[in-house]
């Protein structure tokens, strides 16, 4: 991915506060995963957390289930999936996709329409009636599912429809959560579920796998270690590449929490992980400096990038030699970054505003 | 003099250095933002025990993973065991790396060629 890529992703996401989004295979264990995410990034909203959990638990075991219908086939299971978490104003979504086929579209279209423009007393309602009817479609419930959201989440999920082979479709499912006080009532706009696809549609192309936009405190890096960690064993990596690889994410992900600048009181950026067709990660961070500090990685970065490994070797004893000093990251993380990865290091300075650029770096492994 | 000790967490090492038995580990993963501040303790109360060191110390390294900053800091608590054998007292040091771990492996090995003092780097 080039360094102008990942500034102009970073950039269609503007309004996004947060947002967390995985594309590829899905097995249980990943909800664990993403249920701890939104609890270190909602942290102090109690109730609201818990609403977004259940539903978060409720969508992600949604995509596995209907998962299942496609595994033996090689083509279709190859198909990603996608679950995205995103905070957008006062508005929070939950993205997924599943495969349907084209001929199920106006039934599902039909019950989720169904459940639009319904007060929170008739969801109850109908409800109760499709508990106490047990009306169950094949799958097991998932009327109930679809009432569930609604429900919970105070309206009918928005959908959209990408049509992929003259029998099947991917079905785009969002359900928006406003926050807690929020009075305006939902606009097409706010709920559309377009950007969604769009972003799917350009990870799909680039072989994005993970990205996270928001907050990289240390609390929430070690959920995304994991991820990540998930993802290189789904992927049935071998050992020594999976270590490498963390190695580098870590050294990546800490760089923003220790040196990045706080824009509202947070240290904003962007993680994107991307995997190749011949297997080979990528990973970029971009995230806000000081204009002097970016002058000093410039130069520092410069100073390494295009070393050998003896070269590579020589500046990490000397750093390591070097006394430390308080909380300084002891510049070993970069060169450890430039001693494993394949080519040659990417990265950009962007210009924000006088004294704030947006730094770019990409890796290969 | 007592003991150091301190609980592992997700991202911080268990440490335990008895100067009775002169026997001193460090385990699991070690990824504190502040490297620094995290083993200044450990290094201070280090810095107390080779003033006056048992006869034979030793010191097991069984990482499962560290950032870079923590390097550093481990590499400062090994450069003490280096100190030790100066006063004419014997310190050893057990790098231990799991099976297939070649990360932990080589940084063992670098770490023995940087330093002058028995080392092992050994599968456990």
């Amino acid at each position: 991915m080039k360094t102008d890529e990942v500034y102009e992703f970073y950039s269609t996401m503007n309004e996004d506060s947060f947002n967390l989004i995985y594309l590829g295979q899905f097995d249980d264990e990943l909800t664990s995963i993403f249920l701890e995410i939104n609890d270190v990034a909602k942290a102090d909203q109690g109730s609201f957390k818990k609403k977004v959990s259940f539903l978060i638990a409720e969508c992600f075991q949604n995509i596995i289930r209907h998962a299942e219908d496609y595994n033996q086939d090689q083509y279709l299971s190859s198909i990603p999936k996608m679950f995205m978490v995103r905070d957008k104003g006062h508005i929070h979504h939950i993205v997924t996709t599943n495969l349907i086929h084209n001929r199920q579209k106006e039934e599902l279209a039909n019950s989720i329409g169904s459940l639009q423009n319904l007060s929170r007393e008739e969801l109850k309602e109908i409800y109760l009636n499709a508990l106490a009817n047990n009306q169950r479609t094949e799958k097991g419930g998932a009327g109930l599912g679809l009432i569930e959201m609604a429900r919970k989440s105070g309206s009918a999920p928005s959908f959209d429809f990408q049509e992929i082979t003259s029998e099947l479709s991917n079905f785009f499912m969002q359900v928006n959560i406003p926050e807690k006080g929020f009075e305006g009532p939902l606009t097409d706009e706010t709920v559309a579920v377009d950007s969604a696809v769009e972003i799917y549609q350009k990870m799909q192309d680039d072989g994005i796998i993970l990205v996270q936009k928001g907050d990289f405190s240390q609390d929430s890096i070690l959920p995304l270690i994991q991820l990540f960690e998930g993802n290189l064993d789904l992927m049935a990596s071998n050992v020594i590449f999976k270590k490498k690889a963390l190695y580098v994410l870590i050294e990546m992900l800490q760089n923003i929490t220790r040196h990045s600048n706080e824009i509202d009181n947070r240290k904003q950026g962007i993680l994107i992980v991307s995997r190749r067709e011949d297997g080979e990660y990528e990973i970029s961070t971009g995230n806000y400096l000081s204009a002097e500090r970016a002058e000093v990685l410039k130069n520092n970065l410069d100073e390494i990038v295009d070393l050998d490994k003896i070269g590579l070797t020589k500046k990490y004893k000397e750093q390591l030699m070097r006394p430390s000093e308080e909380g300084a990251g002891a510049g070993i993380g970069l060169i450890e970054i430039c001693r494993n990865s394949t080519e040659r290091l990417n990265y950009n300075f962007y210009n924000i505003e006088d004294d704030l650029k947006f730094f770019v770096l990409n890796v290969k492994l | 003099m007592s003991p150091y000790l301190c609980k592992g967490t997700k991202s911080t090492p268990e440490i335990n250095f008895d100067a009775q038995s002169a026997h001193f580990v460090i385990s699991g993963r070690s990824m504190p933002e502040d490297a620094y501040g995290f083993y200044k303790d450990a290094i201070s109360w280090m810095e107390n025990y080779i003033d006056q060191p048992q006869d034979f110390t030793r010191f097991e390294i069984k990482l499962e993973y560290f950032n870079s900053g923590s390097v550093k800091q481990v590499f400062v608590l090994l450069c003490m065991m280096e100190e030790i054998l100066q006063t004419g007292k014997e310190a050893e040091v057990i790098w231990y790396y799991k099976k297939g771990d070649e990360l932990m492996h080589q940084k063992g090995h670098e770490f023995s060629k940087f330093l002058d003092l028995p080392m092992k780097v050994q599968e456990n």
